[in-house]
């Protein structure tokens, strides 16, 4: 044998070996699918349900959040006005959507509603 | 290893790392498999979702004769389209898309009211709800979208 070669020892074969199995796995995509589009979707809905029939009072607004995202955190801003649903909790992703409309009297309304996820 | 003249022979290190090494491979072509396998379910799920989800947002936005691109309703005095107010007596229709498995209303009270529900079979399947209003009434409007 050529004297001059590089000798790899068992070890050094082994974990070269298993280094190039670690790097070739590929990673799975696990993607989060559309569920932040939806969620936005169903906010779209409730906001354009509530303008078309009337800001309801404070706890129909609650059980409708509730109804629309059961089990879900939020929070719901009506002209400044903060209504907190479920515990508040930091570090969450929030998906947020706001609709600005004027009444029958002409007062603006502006609404925001968040969903914590 | 050494070259002798009857070929070459083996160290028992030698033979061993190549068994290693063999396994490896295997190990490493099973994972390949898997991890492909799990990746083509998981574009399928997403593929999925967003066909149900578009589907009911097209749903409930859209007006047209043929139900099955939309139900919501049509104001002809404003000659506009209402979006999220469908027409109920129009939900029946959906059966037949051959996405849609199942269609159902459900209020705030807890009553639901379901239009049609087809076998499924072992076909993957996702459903959607989405806020309506069905005759003035707020309702969860459910599409069930298999592949």
């Amino acid at each position: 044998m050529n004297e001059k070669a590089i000798v790899f020892s068992l070890e050094a074969t082994i974990s070269l070996l298993a280094l190039l199995v670690i790097v070739s796995i590929t990673p799975v995509f696990e993607g989060e699918g559309m569920t932040e589009l939806l969620l936005l979707q169903k906010e779209n809905d409730l906001l354009k349900v509530w303008a078309k029939q009337g800001i309801p009072e404070k706890n129909k607004m609650i059980q409708d959040f509730l109804f629309v995202f059961p089990g879900q955190r939020g929070k719901i801003v009506v002209n400044e006005r903060e209504i907190f649903i479920g515990e508040k909790k930091q570090g969450s992703n929030a998906i947020a959507s706001k609709i600005i409309f004027f009444s029958r009297s002409l007062e603006k309304i502006e609404v925001v509603l968040i969903v914590f996820y | 290893m050494s070259i002798t003249s009857r070929g070459a022979v083996l160290s028992i290190d030698a033979m061993f790392a190549i068994l290693v090494l063999f396994a490896i491979m295997v190990v490493g072509f099973w994972q390949l498999g898997h991890s492909a396998e799990k990746q083509k379910h998981e574009i399928k799920r997403i593929q999925l979702e967003n066909d149900a989800i578009f589907l009911a947002d097209s749903l409930v936005k859209n007006f047209d004769l043929n139900a099955l691109l939309g139900i919501a309703v049509f104001d002809v005095e404003k000659k506009r389209v209402k979006s999220n107010e469908i027409m109920e007596k129009r939900i029946a229709e959906l059966q037949k898309n051959p996405l849609i498995f199942g269609s159902w209303l459900k209020e705030k009270n807890g009553t639901q009211k379901t239009f049609f529900s087809k076998n499924t079979g072992k076909k993957e399947c996702i459903a959607i709800e989405r806020l309506v209003m069905s005759e003035k009434r707020r309702a969860l409007f459910g599409v069930v979208v298999c592949e």
